[in-house]
């Protein structure tokens, strides 16, 4: 302790007697008339001058000191000894990035990856993308084959994408794009989705897993207008039609204990039984959102039904017999938002909404159909998968204001419960909340990033999305 | 042998060789070796690294505390630069350079010469298309284009920036405005062009038609471009703006501390060029008068005033860097209540012009695109002396030097011509004063 004491006081005082001592430059007025003298040939020490009124460049010999100078003096290295130690380790990570990329610069690495993913693309339609399989799912990826190689009507109208995470997630989806038509099958599998009861009073020590093996076929006819104009009121319709069948396993992630064994009723209703359905819907998407960098006005709003139903015979793509609950689904989603300042500070208010009709079949609800709050879909502070029952109510407050030009932050606040009957159950008190920062980097016309922290009263959790922010 | 070579390390690694280590300022006699450096690394060191290590400098901090910052280490006694230097002439602001010597000061001829250019390399770096040529004398250039979007843009200002930074005492490239037909162009039996995979390709003429029709045409059929001489000497990579070439045994002084670089600030404040970066610079080897030597120079100035090199500045250029912890502290502090002064800005929407102003500009507080080493340790002295180089600037000579840019709208040149004017005599009076004059007669 009296060492380094001893050590920081001589360092200040070595300092303070020899700042720039010597330099007598330095305390000369900064004095205009003085200042002006033209003549700087004045100072040559140690080479001719150059001719008076000389205005081209000198190939004399440049004047110089008579020895190299240092970066630091003397007292000033002493003075970062102390951090240069403690930063060896950041400075050999610096040299490491710095020689990586300047390889990366010098084989034009980045562009060569580029043309050589657009040409596998163009030739075998062959591409690859981080895969979108939801929260918790690990890192994953989803290899895209499409079909650059058949001919005529089926050029690059078929489509087949792989996806798999290191939590062992997976799914396959075929697609024939049509217009405005679309055909899709698609199979998945997920092993260790989190369930924790019933109902926005469920408690954080009742986590369970579930697995859900799925696969779908569906025909969509979808209508869309002004989907490329940024500045005009966009719109889009859908109407779909399906069969689906799911069937819910015991959960399969390490040290969580299966959903059949936490809530035995619920397992007994739905554990390894495959659940057919017919499912049909329509849609409507109105969104009149205008600005940049972020979109900062206007409006939008989606609307959509969905009814589960009994499974038709012919169509069914494992058991004919409806072993689940009949439900149609309603969903509404509204969006609005207001900035003032010509970089936009910009308030948005979101209000999400679903309600579901329970037919029959009520006590064989599966866990899947049910829908959910925290993480991405809604509620972000809180674990994905937090909060499920048959209704739901999100809400979301943000306020997105610039940082610097490349950088603009996102304050956001979120309000949401799930309930039986949504109508009947809502309360204030009922609602759950949580709220988070997050930092996005900008480009002219859209956010191309973000990252950033949430808070519930159980959890903190990290986000970060590259590509679509909003 | 084997604790030298740790103690060697280490001390390299701690920065201390240079103290230990003189070196005779003698005469270079070996050619250095060409070097060049990751413009990524760059931007990423100086916008999020150096910073923090800046903050976290006690010897930094006790300077700002003690008022006593490192003055530039090339001045003398009446604060002006020591002479001759590599880097740097003694032109306006404290000599008298007529318009007629600025306008001949990057190269005594005009651009290419008339009659075939033969081109014999696709330009491959940049955001534009170019190529380079050999004209009728034998003169070779390199020959850029305008974005297609706007037209007269970065060609205009490299014209301008050119003229202006010679007359500001910088060694530069000549740059001319010129103008071809398609069919003035031949391409050398071994013309090369690199292609996306980085491997050499003849160039044929397909690909020196498909290179053109990236290129807007003007309605005359020609093709407008610029022609930038290439520099004497053989090139041995960008200079940086701190630290020496240590090989070079004429670079004695740390780039940081010298007032041609720290005083560099004001002019390109002036000029708004705010790619400042040590990747737009060039060393090269040159022998004249039987001496072999490196001489520093700037290049690319198709990113100064309103250009970006492939469109308009944004108006943020030049009131923050790239990540500037400065201003988002601030804007965190007031949950970006308090609007940007860029946001009173006036945008002309002269497509030629890009973004470029005057009535907004701070001349205290313009900042590059992301810090530069020299600049951070400039102190008042050194803004002083750029300042005297701004002050040099009459109105003629500005007018003269957007005047080389060729404008075709007659808006654009005068709209430039007055920021330019507004610019300078901010920075004049903020600096100098109002009352101050060039120390020598400008009629």
């Amino acid at each position: 302790m009296h060492f380094w004491s001893a050590f920081a006081a001589t360092c200040v005082w070595v300092a303070l007697m020899s700042i720039d001592a010597g330099a007598a430059v330095e305390t000369a007025p900064a004095n205009p008339s003085l200042l002006a003298a033209a003549d700087t040939t004045r100072n040559r020490t140690s080479a001719p001058a150059t001719e008076a009124g000389d205005l081209a460049v000198t190939s004399d010999v440049p004047w110089n000191p008579p020895r190299a100078l240092s970066r630091r003096h003397p007292w000033e290295q002493v003075l970062q000894f102390p951090g240069r130690i403690v930063t060896v380790p950041i400075s050999a990570l610096g040299y490491t990035v710095e020689h990586g990329l300047f390889w990366m610069e010098k084989t034009s690495f980045v562009t060569k990856a580029t043309f050589a993913a657009r040409d596998l693309r163009g030739r075998a339609g062959l591409s690859v993308r981080p895969a979108s399989l939801g929260d918790r799912t690990g890192l994953g990826g989803t290899i895209r084959m499409d079909t650059p190689f058949f001919g005529g009507a089926l050029k690059n109208r078929v489509s087949t994408e792989l996806s798999g995470s290191t939590r062992k997630y997976s799914g396959v989806v075929v697609t024939v794009k049509g217009e405005p038509g679309l055909l899709e099958y698609g199979q998945e599998w997920r092993p260790q989705d989190r369930f924790y009861g019933l109902g926005i009073e469920s408690v954080r020590d009742s986590v369970s897993d579930y697995a859900t093996q799925s696969q779908f076929a569906r025909a969509r006819l979808r209508w869309t207008w002004n989907q490329e104009k940024r500045e005009e009121p966009r719109a889009a319709f859908a109407i779909w039609a399906g069969t689906r069948n799911v069937v819910t396993r015991n959960g399969r992630g390490d040290g969580t204990v299966s959903y059949h064994v936490r809530f035995p009723d619920l397992g007994a209703a739905t554990l390894d039984r495959h659940v057919e359905h017919f499912i049909y819907g329509t849609s409507l998407a109105s969104d009149w959102r205008v600005g940049e960098p972020h979109w900062s006005q206007g409006w939008r709003v989606w609307l959509s039904a969905e009814r589960y139903d009994r499974p038709i015979h012919p169509l069914a793509l494992r058991v004919g017999q409806p072993r689940g609950a009949q439900f149609t689904r309603y969903d509404v989603e509204v969006e609005t938002g207001k900035s003032f300042l010509r970089d936009p500070r910009t308030l948005r208010l979101l209000v999400r909404m679903t309600n579901q009709e329970v037919s029959s079949g009520g006590d064989r609800f599966l866990i899947s159909d049910l829908p959910k709050l925290g993480g991405r879909e809604g509620l972000s502070g809180f674990e994905a998968g937090r909060f499920h029952d048959l209704d739901l109510l999100a809400t979301k407050i943000s306020y997105i204001f610039p940082l610097v030009g490349r950088l603009e932050l996102d304050v956001h606040t979120e309000w949401g419960a799930v309930h039986s009957n949504v109508w009947e159950d809502l309360k204030f008190s009922t609602l759950r909340n949580s709220f988070g920062v997050a930092l996005r980097g900008r480009l002219k016309h859209t956010p191309f990033g973000s990252i950033g922290v949430d808070f519930s009263p159980e959890k903190t959790r990290l986000r970060f999305s590259v590509g679509r922010v909003e | 042998m084997k604790p030298a070579i740790i103690l060697g390390a280490l001390l390299g690694a701690l920065g201390w060789t240079d103290t230990l280590v003189a070196q005779p300022p003698s005469g270079a006699t070996e050619m250095p070796r060409e070097r060049d450096y990751s413009y990524i690394y760059d931007m990423l060191d100086h916008s999020l690294v150096r910073p923090f290590t800046r903050v976290f400098d006690p010897a930094l901090l006790l300077r700002k505390v003690v008022g006593r910052p490192r003055q530039a280490a090339n001045v003398g006694e009446n604060d002006q630069v020591r002479l001759p230097s590599t880097w740097w002439q003694p032109r306006i602001g404290f000599r008298p350079v007529t318009v007629e010597q600025m306008m001949k000061g990057p190269g005594s001829s005009a651009g290419p010469a008339p009659g075939k250019w033969t081109v014999t390399k696709a330009k491959t770096q940049g955001v534009t298309p170019g190529f380079q040529i050999e004209d009728s004398k034998g003169d070779r250039f390199i020959i850029k284009f305008d974005p297609t979007t706007f037209p007269e843009l970065t060609t205009s200002v490299d014209v301008i920036g050119s003229h202006l930074f010679w007359a500001a005492g910088y060694n530069v490239p000549h740059n001319t405005i010129a103008t071809f037909k398609a069919e003035d162009l031949a391409l050398d039996k071994d013309a090369t062009f690199t292609d996306a995979l980085g491997k050499k390709q003849p160039m044929t003429p397909e690909y020196l038609t498909q290179l053109l029709d990236r290129v807007a045409r003007l309605r005359d059929g020609t093709y407008r471009c610029l022609a930038s001489r290439f520099i004497s000497g053989k090139p041995l990579g960008p200079f940086e703006y701190y630290g020496r070439r240590n090989d070079d045994p004429e670079d004695l002084i740390p780039h940081e501390l010298r007032r041609e670089l720290r005083g560099l600030w004001t002019v390109c404040a002036f000029l708004n060029h705010a790619d400042s970066r040590g990747p737009n610079s060039l060393d090269m080897w040159v022998t004249e008068n039987g001496r072999s030597f490196v001489r520093h120079h700037l290049i690319d100035f198709g990113s100064i005033l309103g250009s970006s090199a492939i469109g308009p500045r944004s108006y943020v250029t030049g009131t923050e860097y790239y990540v500037d912890f400065n201003v988002i502290g601030q804007q965190a502090a007031t949950i970006g209540l308090r609007p940007f002064d860029w946001e009173r800005v006036v945008d002309p929407k002269i497509a030629s012009i890009g973004f470029v102003e005057g009535r907004v500009f701070d001349p205290a507080g313009w900042r590059p695109d992301y810090a530069n080493p020299a600049f951070d340790e400039r102190t008042e002295r050194d803004i002083r002396w750029g300042a005297k180089i701004v002050a040099g600037f009459t109105d003629e000579h500005i007018r003269a030097a957007v005047k080389a840019g060729s404008y075709s709208d007659l808006r654009a040149s005068e709209y430039l011509t007055q920021v330019l004017i507004q610019r300078r005599d901010k920075l004049v009076r903020h600096w100098l004063g109002p009352d101050y004059r060039v120390p020598y007669d400008t009629r």
